[in-house]
């Protein structure tokens, strides 16, 4: 389904056919009843120093996906093939499937790809200084120790708009959004080549958030990085985003670049996200698409097309096949069996 | 003419702890008229909740409360219909009947957190019907009293009673199958159930206000359009006023006919809805509207943020609390002095030197 994904050649992550399902397990002998599909056979890709946006609504799999991929979970099944120099030994770029790799192999690769993780108070240790915080990355993969290591703590602090007499205080000593700062000067100490932000801003104030969105391009721009951004606030994503996959119940509905998916959607789900979003303009009528229900349950999704029971446009195939996700237009996917003959507005 | 339902002046709510005073709220005056949605808007830690729960009594210890909280009551006088009583809230007892009568009965509160606010082991019916027992009151038929006008008397609900009323409740707030889910624990419901449990809850004593503290923001958008437009409808059959507090612009924007900005404990402009977006007089107001992005708008632009970080509490900036941030800092005034609340146009105040003769 993705074919021209290999054609190009400034692909950086290429994720295919991508499962996690949690088994639910009960009785005295953890017997499996059934699975909580999170990620039901996703395929996406990031090119090089691009952003791509991943949203949906809570519980959508979102974060799972960001975290399967790097392998905090072990996929279900799929192949995630990610572009390093880590693994050659002679230190050219290629192509390698990070599911295959054994322990010491993705110690290497996670060099190249790093989190930044949503919540500022809990992902930061309370009994390690902001040094120890930045450094342990560089400990554990053995880049520099003593001074070396100081000044780099430093260069990075300075990078990230805090100031080298914070090297030793402690995360409770910061505000939320300077805790963010940390979190963010510790996901570029091994020079990551892919971050992937997991609700980076949505903690924040909207005038910290402005800031850390600012300096996440910045420094996107002067380190040559790739974004994989998960958020559920679809103006924050359309802002920062090359672009954006919209996600539901595990599967992603639509993905294409940012401009387009949010003025020119083609998945039903995508306008009625988008129409849901309340725009700060007291003028503005709004002609809202109130989507009926609550999000399908991932352990039993309905038949056909996930987002059938709620979707305005539904005829009989969407409850018995499932849509496939096709390339419409160029670099446009959507996987919805109506998507050519719908005509949905944008924002 | 709006007729004002619960005016605040010159609110303080202070905090005397350990390492000082903490100004929570600093000389807030605002009115809430009958039937009205005012919004306050501001980030977090500048005293939003704390202004919102010195209105129902609820200040935790050990704030102090100052000023003035004028509740305009509506009261049914014999044969001559209505009055209106004025009742100072922050004159009451915390604990006192009064208060009790008004906290949950007559000015009704939605909380942010709808995972937490309700407790676990109760039902859904439970809930409501804790509200009801305590609040709603049916007139009592005598043989006789045919005419409404002419019932004096009125009884709380029975047990079946306020079972039948939950249901319709929670059918009002659009949750399905409400005669199963009034038996529901908290659990067995989704977010967004939940806080239209809250809601129902609220509601169920026929308020004649509501405060709403943040009462979409841990939801999904979806749910969330949801959630307004319910709020929207009741207020219209019911003749509600709404105080929604939140920081989400957007929100805000939809809701209110009237929004306050806070800053440090400070309202800092009082305007109608369409004046802030259009035409923001104060300068962290005009900050907060540039540092949101804008969906539909071409993306990848920078966006302008507001420099610097929201002041310690306890060490306050000298002057205006904005100055160290504001880019329309103008040295040796805004350090120095604190800017009063200036009327600056009609129906609009702000609270800065630019609007001020000094």
């Amino acid at each position: 389904m993705a074919e021209q994904v290999q054609a190009g050649d400034n692909i950086l992550l290429d994720v295919k056919g991508l499962k996690k399902y949690f088994p639910i397990q009960r009785g005295l002998l953890h017997r499996v009843v059934g699975n909580v599909k999170a990620v039901d056979d996703i395929s996406f890709f990031v090119r090089e120093g691009e952003t791509l946006g991943l949203v949906g609504e809570s519980g959508c799999g979102k974060t799972t996906a960001s975290r399967t991929v790097i392998r905090l979970y072990e996929p279900t099944a799929g192949d995630i093939h990610f572009k390093t120099t880590k693994l050659s030994p002679d230190g050219k770029e290629q192509m390698v499937n990070v599911r295959e790799l054994n322990r010491e192999q993705m110690k290497l690769i996670r060099q190249d790809i790093s989190m930044i993780f949503q919540d500022p108070v809990n992902s930061l240790n309370p009994r390690m200084s902001v040094f120890d915080i930045i450094a342990e990355p560089m400990v554990i993969h053995g880049r520099g120790t003593g001074p070396e290591a100081e000044e780099t703590v430093v260069r990075l602090l300075q990078r990230v708009g805090l100031r080298r007499e914070h090297i030793r205080r402690y995360p409770h000593e910061f505000s939320g959004g300077q805790r963010q700062r940390i979190g963010i000067a510790r996901a570029l100490a091994l020079g990551p080549r892919l971050v992937f932000c997991d609700e980076p801003v949505s903690a924040l104030d909207v005038s910290i958030q402005a800031q850390t969105l600012n300096l996440l391009q910045d420094l996107q721009a002067d380190f040559d990085l790739s974004y994989v951004f998960v958020a559920h606030d679809l103006s924050v994503v359309q802002h920062i985003s090359d672009r954006v996959a919209v996600m539901y119940v595990g599967k992603i509905a639509e993905m294409a670049g940012a401009d387009v998916l949010y003025n020119n959607p083609l998945h039903p789900y995508t306008e009625a996200l988008m129409s849901a979003v309340p725009k700060p303009d007291p003028k503005y009528e709004s002609e809202r698409i109130i989507m009926k229900g609550d999000v399908a349950d991932p352990s039993n999704p309905p038949p056909g097309c996930y987002f059938h029971p709620r979707c305005d446009y539904a005829i009989d195939i969407c409850e018995q096949e499932e849509p496939e996700f096709r390339e419409l237009e160029p670099d446009h996917f959507v996987a919805c069996h109506r998507a050519h003959e719908l005509q949905l507005r944008g924002v | 003419m709006p007729e004002p339902l619960v005016e605040v002046k010159d609110l303080h709510v202070e905090f005397e702890v350990r390492d000082g005073i903490v100004h929570a709220v600093d000389g807030a005056t605002f009115t809430i008229n009958r039937g009205r949605t005012l919004g306050v808007i501001g980030e977090s830690g500048c005293g939003k909740s704390v202004t919102a729960k010195a209105i129902l009594q609820m200040v935790p210890k050990p704030g102090k409360v100052t000023g003035e909280i004028v509740y305009h009551r509506r009261v049914r006088v014999d044969g001559s219909g209505e009055t209106v009583e004025h009742v100072n809230i922050t004159r009451l007892d915390p604990d006192g009947l009064e208060i009790r009568k008004i906290r949950g009965g007559e000015i009704g509160m939605i909380f942010q957190e709808p995972m937490s606010s309700l407790t676990p082991v109760y039902t859904t019916g439970t809930l409501i019907g804790e509200a009801l027992f305590l609040h709603r009151l049916v007139p009592v038929k005598k043989v006789g009293d045919q005419v409404a006008e002419t019932i004096q008397e009125t009884r709380h609900v029975t047990k079946e009673e306020a079972r039948e009323i939950a249901i319709d409740m929670l059918h009002r707030v659009g949750i399905p199958k409400p005669e199963q889910r009034v038996d529901s624990y908290p659990h067995q419901l989704s977010g967004g159930q939940r806080q239209r449990v809250m809601i129902a809850i609220a509601l169920s004593c026929q308020p004649a206000m509501l405060i709403a503290d943040e009462p979409t923001t841990a939801l999904d958008v979806s749910i969330e359009a949801q959630i307004l437009d319910i709020m929207r409808e009741l207020q219209e059959t019911v003749d509600m006023a709404i105080m929604f507090i939140t920081h989400n612009l957007g929100v805000v924007a939809e809701m209110a006919e009237e929004i306050c900005v806070m800053y440090m404990g400070k309202v800092v402009e009082r305007a109608s809805a369409v004046d802030i977006f259009y035409d923001p007089q104060h300068p962290y107001t005009r900050a907060l509207l540039q540092s949101i992005p804008h969906v539909g708008k071409k993306s990848r632009e920078r966006l302008s943020s507001i420099r610097g970080m929201v002041p310690d509490p306890f060490n306050l900036p000298s002057g205006c609390v904005f100055h160290p941030r504001c880019p329309e800092f103008m040295p040796g005034k805004c350090d120095r002095i604190v800017p009063t609340w200036t009327q600056i146009g009609e129906n609009r105040w702000a609270r800065c030197l630019l609007y001020e003769e000094v």
